[in-house]
């Protein structure tokens, strides 16, 4: 009795094979899901995408015997051996080059732990808003906007589709990374309207609107900063929202308000020095060079001249033109040839060859643990770019770097499986080896990108180097125009002396005043003062 | 000479403006910089004269804030039969960091000197120790106002800046004798050290003065007392 229902069962298993392989898949699948669900292994989650895998099959009108493995696979979650399958299922055929097929292969590799290789390959399917609603589905639980791939991914060309199909957090994390300008502000006002109020999505786009805006819209932008320093849920941090604060209304001529805001900037930020020089340019416009004097004498200590640029040395020498301090100047000059000199012979020789730095390797090395403080680079600091520790851009290349690095590890170690692992046919490791050189390629390719971003910012820095040459010789020139003409001004001189008092340092009510001697205690830094008395007039005795 | 050095003007700023292309140019464009110092001494006679200051924030604000000390002492001088060891407790209050009023409650404790031991130990004076009539301090109190007119600062072994005030003392009270109460007024100064927010030092030495009273009649007592508090800023 027994043997005759096997012997019946039997056929009916062939026949149902040869009917449709495809629903044994569905069936296999239903039953573990069942086994599952009856053991409280499977979450929701796993239905649903077990839900969404099913009717992939429906992709393709006549399945292969090679292609009902895969989708078995598939269904299985088995999916490095989808991926060994993938030749032999789609290899040559037409499905492979449209929308779904593409969509499926990226998915694919992000499922191999190729995210990024996977990510970036999505974004080379033209019209992603075709896609199958069941591969959207799957893409959607696969990469939601938590998902760190969107951190890393070079996802320039977002376009509409993608909004639909990832979500608009998705796309202000995206491309929140982006640098706006001017002619993107109506984006970002699009951007704006999309995103909740109150959440950290619109205050990043609000920042960025503001960054877009602060060029040609100094006004608007004013007004969406205040509006942004307000809110609570805040990615940007106070200190650079100050500073921008301090920039606007120094643009636009309201240089008391602009100084409260540069001193709002506390010694530990990484914005005070830049803090400090703008300060100095606000007073000098308010003609008050001897708080430019006060505020540069720090500055210009050998100490920070790694990290002070030569706009500092430019606005000192100016404020000492302004007061007639022709030594000063002089001297000035010189510090400005020695320091800067051998500053850009060391920017000039990591330009030339950044790979074989033993300081960028150290850099890169140290931002394998996240951001570089400027503080702790010591001596690297006086032959690196002195915006490296703070460039984003460079920040986001390693990452990605190092994130490639991975994948191509990974695509290694997938390509050294499938000899073993593969399919039964020969000849199908090809597209898996072209893969794996593909990542090491890509991780190659960040890794030069990483290189080039430090040789970018060197040859800015020379560039900048360069401009205040120019402008420290125009001051050499003044100051040997102006020492001919000393005679005429000490005969125009009326014998009366003036006297700048300066108002820089402490603005504490209980405040303590000390001469300023030879030796430099290090707590004095940045709370000097400087009074000028008959400055360009010859005081008769 | 106008003239030449308008035309020197020109040439140096074109000639930084053709040399600063390149990247090799700026090297050189760097030598020509600086060193022209040949006709600074015609304009010596311009040169502003400029001071420069250090103007700093006080580290400790003492404006409006107490500060409880408690003292340890001895008093030197005053009767040389006696050895007196002061304890006691202060309470400032800072108005601004240049001026505090104060109270202060000290507790003596008295001994023999040596010179006291002596003279009651030596027979050979008058063929039985001699027994001196001392009239010892039991406790006191004292109102104090504080002016601290000279500021100064630290390196503390290279572990930070402490910033410390010189100061001037003065006051009066009562001081507890054996024979009973007594005025008492002291003058002196100090130096205190505000070593974070809310630790202090001071060491201090004092000039104060009583009267004592002894069967053969009242002396007035002058003597000096050196100090030291540790205290807490409220």
């Amino acid at each position: 009795m027994v043997c005759a229902r096997v012997q019946k069962s039997i056929p009916m298993l062939f026949l149902g094979v040869n009917l449709g392989l495809g629903f044994v898949g569905s069936i296999v699948t239903a039953d573990d899901d069942l086994v599952s669900i009856l053991e409280g292994k499977k979450e929701s989650g796993d239905q649903e995408i077990a839900a969404a895998k099913t009717p992939l099959r429906k992709l393709l009108p006549n399945l292969t015997p090679e292609q009902n493995i895969f989708f078995g696979f598939f269904e299985k979650s088995e999916f490095e051996k989808c991926l060994f399958q993938w030749p032999a299922a789609f290899g040559g055929t037409s499905f492979a080059d449209s929308v779904d097929g593409k969509s499926l292969f990226a998915y694919l590799l992000t499922k191999n732990h190729l995210a990024v290789t996977g990510v970036e390959l999505l974004q080379q399917v033209s019209e992603i808003g075709s896609m199958n609603e069941d591969l959207k589905q799957l893409w959607r639980m696969e990469a939601p906007e938590s998902n760190p791939v969107w951190e890393v991914a070079m996802l320039e060309n977002w376009t509409d589709g993608w909004s639909s199909l990832f979500g608009l957090p998705t796309e202000v994390r995206v491309r929140g990374r982006q640098v706006f300008h001017r002619e993107n502000v109506p984006l970002l006002k699009d951007l704006l309207t999309k995103t909740k109020p109150g959440s950290r999505e619109r205050a990043w786009i609000e920042w960025q609107l503001v960054v877009a805006l602060a060029l040609e819209n100094p006004g608007p932008a004013a007004q969406a900063l205040a509006h942004l320093m307000k809110l609570e849920n805040n990615p940007v941090s106070v200190d650079l929202m100050n500073m921008t604060a301090a920039r606007l209304l120094y643009q636009n001529g309201y240089l008391d308000a602009s100084i409260k805001y540069y001193e709002k900037i506390p010694k530990v930020s990484d914005f005070w020095f830049e803090a400090q020089e703008e300060l100095g340019w606000a007073f000098i416009r308010k003609g008050e060079p001897q708080n430019a004097i006060a505020l540069t004498k720090t500055l210009t200590r050998s100490e920070f001249s790694a990290i002070v640029g030569p706009e500092t040395h430019f606005l000192r020498s100016l404020s000492f033109l302004k007061v007639c301090d022709y030594p000063a100047v002089i001297g000035l000059l010189n510090d400005f040839q020695t320091i800067f000199k051998k500053r850009t012979q060391a920017l000039l020789t990591l330009k030339a060859s950044p790979e074989n730095s033993v300081a960028s390797q150290e850099f890169l090395k140290r931002l394998e643990n996240g951001p570089v403080a400027i503080n702790t680079l010591g001596s690297f600091n006086g032959i690196l770019p002195r915006n490296i520790a703070r460039d984003h851009v460079v920040q986001q290349l390693f990452k990605l770097q190092k994130v490639l690095e991975l994948e191509s590890r990974d695509a290694g170690a997938l390509y050294a499986r499938s000899l073993s692992g593969g399919t039964a046919d020969v000849g199908f490791q090809k597209p898996l080896e072209e893969l794996k050189l593909k990542t090491e390629q890509r991780a190659q390719s960040a890794r030069s990108q990483v290189f080039h971003r430090i040789k970018v910012l060197a040859q800015e820095e020379v560039d900048e180097i360069s401009q205040l040459l120019k402008k420290m010789h125009i001051v050499e020139a003044e100051v040997l125009q102006q020492t001919a003409l000393a005679d005429r001004v000490i005969q125009a001189s009326t014998g009366k002396g003036t006297h700048r008092p300066g108002s820089t340092g402490s603005q504490a009510r209980d405040l303590l005043i000390f001469p300023q001697e030879k030796e430099v205690w290090f707590d004095e830094l940045a709370n000097y003062r400087v009074d000028v008395k008959n400055g360009c007039q010859a005081v008769k005795q | 000479m106008r003239k030449i050095t308008g035309l020197l003007t020109i040439v140096i700023a074109l000639a930084a403006g053709v040399t600063a292309v390149a990247d090799d140019g700026i090297l050189e464009d760097f030598d020509s910089l600086g060193g022209n110092d040949v006709l600074l001494e015609r304009a010596r006679s311009l040169n502003p004269t400029s001071t420069v200051s250090i103007v700093q924030d006080r580290i400790v604000d003492r404006r409006l804030r107490f500060e409880i000390s408690p003292e340890l002492g001895r008093t030197l001088g005053g009767d040389s039969y006696q050895t007196t060891h002061r304890f006691g407790g202060n309470l400032n209050f800072h108005i601004t960091p240049k001026w505090s009023v104060g109270a202060k409650y000290t507790y003596f404790t008295n001994s023999l000197s040596p010179e006291g031991e002596n003279l009651i130990n030596d027979t050979t004076l008058f063929g039985s120790g001699f027994v001196p009539e001392i009239d010892y301090a039991k406790q006191e109190y004292l109102g104090l106002i504080n002016f601290y007119p000279i500021y100064g600062k630290l390196n503390m072994f290279d572990l930070g800046i402490v910033h410390f005030d010189v100061y001037m003392i003065g006051g009066a009270g009562q001081v507890i004798l054996k024979s009973g109460p007594a005025t008492t007024w002291t003058a002196g100064g100090g130096i205190g050290f505000w070593i974070s927010q809310h630790l202090t030092t001071r060491f201090e030495l004092r000039y104060q003065t009583y009267t004592t009273k002894r069967t053969s009649g009242e002396t007035a007592l002058d003597l000096t007392n050196a100090s030291v508090q540790f205290g807490y800023l409220l």
